[in-house]
């Protein structure tokens, strides 16, 4: 996916707070699907070579400690998978924006 | 329209509960109502009720002040969003009011809720919170948490999220009760966040959406001007 048009409106509808799985993580809510979604959206992205647009870097800076922040909302039955989505959106970020 | 006869419709309920229940303060309140409207005219209608009521002064005083006070908001307003906004204050004074007489623990939680209405905001109370201690954040002590990264779900953070609606305060955050809490008895830092962050984006429509006001550190029992159960 190259079209940052179309990242930025994918990766804001995660951050819906009623169907994005940010959002809903954000109320205590964890939707295993939409966990999948979103990886799945991350290792997809593709960005340019040459300057990135300061929207998708906004939109994916925030994603691992979000997720860090909502463990005490989510009940322990999903800890260990919400554990396992937060692994794979960190590497799928290495991915696409490259380590410090 | 319909919403300004819903206020009015409101406002007249929350009077007739205020009385049937509060039967006691309203003998109190009668007695000072010659008084009340004496000082209120000598003061050109613009001053507190608190302060036109010096002699207010037993267990009865701050709920009684506080109707009285909470009855001239809703009077002085016009809007229908206003007038139904006095009213819920009106509504919470006098649930506070009619428990003081029985509690005088939670006589003292109700100081005087003067010029109520206008600078009000509410919180949905969190399990185990008393606001007759007043409130006080998870994490009052942590440092360089911002705004953002407190509306964003940092659980330790030293800001009290509160909204300037009560609907979103009882009805997203209300399953342990819910406070109003008047801005001008808060002694800390407050960030009205009802317009979102510079900038906007998904966190400032989060914002938005609950009409969030953050308040720093804590909140007194004085500024907590009504309990909705």
């Amino acid at each position: 996916m190259r079209d940052q048009s179309s990242v930025i409106r994918a990766l804001e509808h995660e951050y819906d707070r009623a169907a994005g799985f940010l959002g809903r993580l954000r109320s205590g809510e964890f939707d295993a699907v939409g966990g999948e979604r979103l990886v799945a959206l991350l290792r997809a992205l593709d960005l340019p070579e040459g300057p990135v647009n300061r929207r998708v870097v906004q939109l994916l800076w925030m994603m691992p400690i979000f997720i860090e922040w909502q463990k005490p909302r989510v009940s322990q039955d999903h800890g260990a998978a919400l554990e396992q989505i937060q692994n794979d959106v960190v590497t799928a970020l290495e991915g696409v924006l490259g380590a410090p | 329209m319909s919403g300004r006869l819903l206020g009015h419709w409101r406002l007249f309920q929350a009077r007739i509960r205020c009385l049937l229940g509060a039967r006691r303060l309203w003998v109190v309140a009668r007695r000072l109502l010659v008084g009340l409207v004496v000082a209120f005219v000598g003061l050109g209608g613009g001053a507190s009720m608190a302060n036109a009521s010096p002699s207010f002064s037993t267990a009865y005083d701050a709920p009684v002040s506080a109707y009285d006070s909470a009855a001239h908001s809703v009077q002085a307003h016009t809007s229908e969003d206003q007038s139904l906004t006095a009213a819920r204050v009106l509504e919470g004074v006098c649930g506070t009011a009619t428990n003081a007489a029985k509690s005088p623990t939670v006589s003292s939680l109700v100081a005087v809720a003067a010029d109520s209405g206008s600078n009000i905001v509410y919180r949905g109370l969190a399990a185990g919170e008393d606001p007759a201690a007043g409130l006080t954040a998870r994490a009052p002590g942590a440092s360089g948490v911002s705004p953002v990264s407190h509306v964003a779900g940092k659980v330790q953070s030293p800001w009290i999220s509160t909204s300037g609606s009560f609907e979103v305060a009882s009805g997203k955050y209300g399953a342990n009760g819910v406070v109003g809490i008047d801005l001008s008895r808060v002694g800390t830092q407050v960030v009205d966040l009802r317009g979102g962050f510079p900038g906007g984006g998904m966190l400032s429509n989060w914002a938005v959406a609950d009409q969030e006001v953050l308040i720093y550190g804590s909140v007194p029992p004085e500024a907590i001007v009504g309990v909705w159960p």
